[in-house]
């Protein structure tokens, strides 16, 4: 059996955010969605990269939607993770599981 | 919008126009509420964060290139060198010099550009470290046995596994490439030094000095050889080893 493969933080957050907007996951509702929910907007640069690093390692996959005149008829390009990107994720999200257990540090003192 | 179409252009330079397009879209989206400096700035960060390892791969490989080809030389043909391989086998060290230099060059452009967990760069560093161990280790039997049962097994794994089939390509269109610039460029210098030194025909070392140009003549030699062996890899990499899962219409989408 394969491992799943490493994911980084900000990796973790952009594979977050793209299951979070379900169907409609793209640059802009990625980079909303991440400044939304963590109070920091990503580089334009950082976001982009990290997307295609993460679709060379087959984490994510993408297609190209319907191009709006707002931004000048260029398409957008949609993101999902595929089953490897899923996998990836979990084994991330219950390694940090483990690693909380039994801190209550979300609740209480440090909340 | 004409300033949207440059910007696409300057990205469409990094990455396939698809992309391109895409990114400066994201970024025309939001300009109405971040403004036009806002917009640049971020074209400018996009550039710079697709770009910044293509200069830097290039220079680092051209360093390390040379330095592995004039180590390797030295070794197989240096008057200082102390296992000379005897003369009738000095023809087939210098190839073997010639494909430690490629797989040098190929391994560090490989490992900055794509990361060293990438499959040409582990490949390539697995060709430079056995040729750099035949041509220095030669005349120790035990180290030449290893290094052919090495070669057996790496030829072995290339065969099973389908990348490291096609990064074994790229490697092989890589070194075709090298050898061919290199050959052509080496021509061209020639025709050169006899251009300005015509009655000696090739510069030695007071030709050198006299007219610096030569010199710059050589430079340029490693250089339109370690950019065909950079462009090759790079090439063949996006061809072969990128995952294409960019489908082009909605309808290739799958439930995850």
């Amino acid at each position: 059996m394969t491992q799943p493969a490493s994911l980084g933080e900000f990796e973790q957050i952009v594979l977050l955010a793209i299951l979070r907007l379900g169907d409609g996951a793209y640059g802009v509702t990625i980079r909303s969605e991440i400044a939304a929910c963590t109070g920091r907007e990503p580089a334009p640069g950082a976001l982009y990269t990290t997307l295609d690093r993460m679709e060379e390692k087959g984490i994510v996959r993408s297609w190209l939607g319907e191009a709006t005149p707002q931004r000048g008829g260029r398409a957008k390009r949609y993101f999902a993770l595929t089953k490897a990107g899923r996998a990836a994720l979990v084994s991330a999200q219950r390694a940090y599981q483990s690693l909380l257990a039994g801190l209550d540090l979300l609740g209480g003192a440090n909340a | 919008m004409h300033s949207a179409l440059i910007a696409e252009w300057m990205i469409g330079r990094f990455t396939d126009q698809e992309r391109a397009a895409s990114i400066v879209g994201d970024l025309v989206e939001l300009e109405p509420r971040k403004g036009i400096m806002w917009f640049w700035f971020s074209i400018a960060r996009v550039v710079f964060s697709l770009a910044w390892r293509r200069p830097l791969a290039f220079i680092a490989a051209f360093y390390a290139g040379n330095l592995a080809f004039w180590a390797l030389t030295l070794a197989v043909s240096g008057e200082h060198a102390p296992h000379r391989p005897p003369d009738q086998w000095e023809p087939v060290f210098r190839l073997f010099s010639g494909v430690g230099f490629v797989a040098c060059v190929a391994c560090i452009n490989a490992a900055i550009r794509y990361g060293p967990r990438d499959r040409l760069a582990r490949l390539a560093l697995a060709v430079t470290g056995s040729v750099a161990a035949v041509v220095y280790y030669w005349w120790q039997p035990i180290i030449l046995m290893v290094c052919i049962a090495l070669f057996f097994s790496l030829a072995w794994v290339t065969a099973m596994s389908s990348e490291y089939l096609k990064a074994a390509l790229v490697l092989l269109v890589a070194t075709a490439a090298g050898f061919g610039a290199a050959v052509l460029s080496m021509y061209l210098d020639m025709r050169y030094q006899q251009f300005v030194c015509p009655p000696r025909g090739l510069a030695g070392t007071q030709e050198f000095q006299e007219h610096p140009s030569l010199l710059w003549m050589a430079f340029c030699v490693w250089l339109i050889t370690v950019w065909a062996i950079t462009t090759a890899c790079s090439r063949m990499h996006h061809r072969l080893m990128r995952n294409r899962q960019l489908d082009l219409t909605t309808e290739g989408r799958q439930s995850v």
